[in-house]
């Protein structure tokens, strides 16, 4: 009796790599999807991080300062669509009371912050020029509500979810 | 000499033996298909723990900072309270260093976390005001050398001034520190660190334009703003304060310049406190500095005191 020979038939080799070359292929995509959505879900929580970041910033900004201003130096906050500016003390030392603003520029999708010296009766160097402190920015609303006497921010982030990060503050 | 390559020579055969053995190659296989698994599940397990501890790590600072902020909003109750009952009549001994004194020491416990808060009130008519500190006054004279150093090291002037104005120097804030607090017998005694003598918060206030309170300022600075008035009865203010009577302002001496324009005006009550607060939540820790003033007057002809600059404290 004749003794079968052990192996594959060519027809069964020819499937078995076209097999594997689907699966190979198909690995490949789905390693590629699922990375490429993972990158974008992790910019997005970096840049929803960075919003609440900022968030913070305004908030340390709302809670330091000079709470009793005279009357020449305008109110503590002022709140508008694109922009809002706070009356505030400089975090570093020797930086005294100053106004920082902060404005949105659609064409960028940038929001930028700028500080001067509040205080006229101080030395006034040369004003520091405006700097980015938030990028990706569709949209950036600061509303005033003297009726609650309260403020309420809100940055909507450039993505496919249109995020927004928002916070109300009482005014002092 | 020759023993030990004997007995290596004769463990190599007896492991070949082994290796040739079906059921032993299978288990050393297995062996090594387990470890080979665990070298990868281990660092796998080890991340993602890491991952959930930074995370509740991360909520709980979150929870904490959020804690932190509503206690520096919540301390504005306890301070009307001492503003409205206690501040019209502050008398402080004689031999206090410095015109502070405790308004709250609270310790307790919210969930998992061990909450502080601790105020402590400067009476910013006990201490020197800036515009007098930078004159050619008297009492500069009476200020720590370090203090005239750090007035002189930051000449700037302006309508809104604060304790910020003054960098911080060698890690040293210009914020007076927080003192440690003894309860004995029912009362409370602040221990103050040496630091204390060097900063400017600590001499020198900036709400303060021209008034020294007898019952509050260090004798040091009451003294050298007698001698400036030309005024004596530093006796009879010592007295009053060692009983904690109220002190009686020295009367001008009859050949005091009348006409003369003064800087400094004794009074017995004050208009301007600071405050410090630190507030603990967990692991973090935040201190700030209020400044209250009287606002308008309320109904019940009582000066309403509000809030008018409050400040980070970053160091010390």
């Amino acid at each position: 009796m004749k003794r079968a020979r052990a192996g594959f038939t060519l027809l069964e080799v020819l499937l078995a790599v076209a097999l594997l070359a689907a699966v190979v292929t198909g690995s490949g995509w789905w390693i590629r999807e699922s990375i490429r959505r993972a990158r974008s879900t992790g910019e997005l929580l970096i840049r929803e991080a960075s919003a609440q970041a900022l968030l913070d910033a305004i908030e340390r900004d709302l809670l330091r300062g000079d709470l009793a201003l005279p009357a020449s130096f305008g109110p503590k906050v002022k709140a508008a669509a694109g922009g809002l500016a706070v009356a505030t003390r400089s975090a570093s030392g020797g930086g005294g009371a100053i106004l920082r603003e902060y404005v949105f520029r659609p064409s960028t999708g940038e929001l930028l912050a700028t500080e001067r010296a509040l205080d006229l009766g101080a030395a006034s160097g040369t004003a520091p020029g405006p700097r980015v402190v938030l990028g990706g920015v569709r949209w950036f609303a600061a509303t005033r509500d003297e009726r609650t006497r309260s403020l309420l921010v809100e940055i909507e982030l450039e993505n496919e979810r249109a995020t927004t990060c928002s916070r109300r503050w009482g005014l002092p | 000499m020759f023993a030990p390559l004997g007995a290596a020579m004769s463990f190599a055969q007896r492991s070949l033996r082994r290796a040739r053995d079906p059921g032993l190659s299978r288990r050393g296989a297995a062996l090594l298909f387990v470890l080979a698994a665990l070298a990868l599940v281990l660092p796998v397990c080890l991340g993602l723990a890491r991952v959930v501890t930074d995370a509740a790590l991360e909520r709980g600072l979150r929870r904490d900072e959020r804690l932190v902020q509503e206690f520096l909003i919540e301390a504005d109750a306890p301070i009307q309270e001492f503003l409205a009952a206690e501040a019209g009549d502050v008398i402080l001994r004689p031999d206090s260093p410095y015109p502070a004194l405790l308004v709250l020491d609270d310790r307790f416990e919210a969930g998992a976390a061990a909450l502080e808060l601790r105020i402590v009130a400067w009476d910013q008519c006990g201490l020197v005001p800036l515009d007098v500190a930078r004159s050619a006054s008297p009492i500069r004279l009476a200020l720590p050398r370090e203090v005239i150093e750090t007035l002189e090291a930051n000449r700037r002037r302006g309508e809104l001034p604060g304790l910020d104005w003054f960098a911080e120097e060698d890690g040293e804030s210009p914020f007076p520190p927080a003192p440690s607090v003894q309860h004995i017998d029912g009362g409370t005694r602040l221990s103050w660190p040496g630091s204390a003598q060097r900063v400017v918060g600590a001499w020198v206030a900036t709400h303060n334009t021209a008034k020294l309170n007898v019952s509050t300022a260090p004798l040091a600075i009451l003294e050298a703003a007698l001698r400036e008035l030309q005024r004596g009865g530093i006796d009879r203010v010592v007295a009053a304060r060692q009983k904690g009577e109220h002190v009686p302002i020295p009367p001008a001496g009859t050949d005091a310049p009348q006409d003369e324009p003064r800087r400094i005006k004794l009074v017995s009550t004050s208009d301007c406190f600071a405050f410090r607060v630190d507030a603990r939540a967990g692991k973090v820790r935040r201190s700030f500095w209020l400044v209250y003033q009287p606002g308008a007057v309320s109904e019940a002809d009582q000066p309403r005191w509000r809030c008018v600059q409050r400040l980070l404290i970053t160091t010390g």
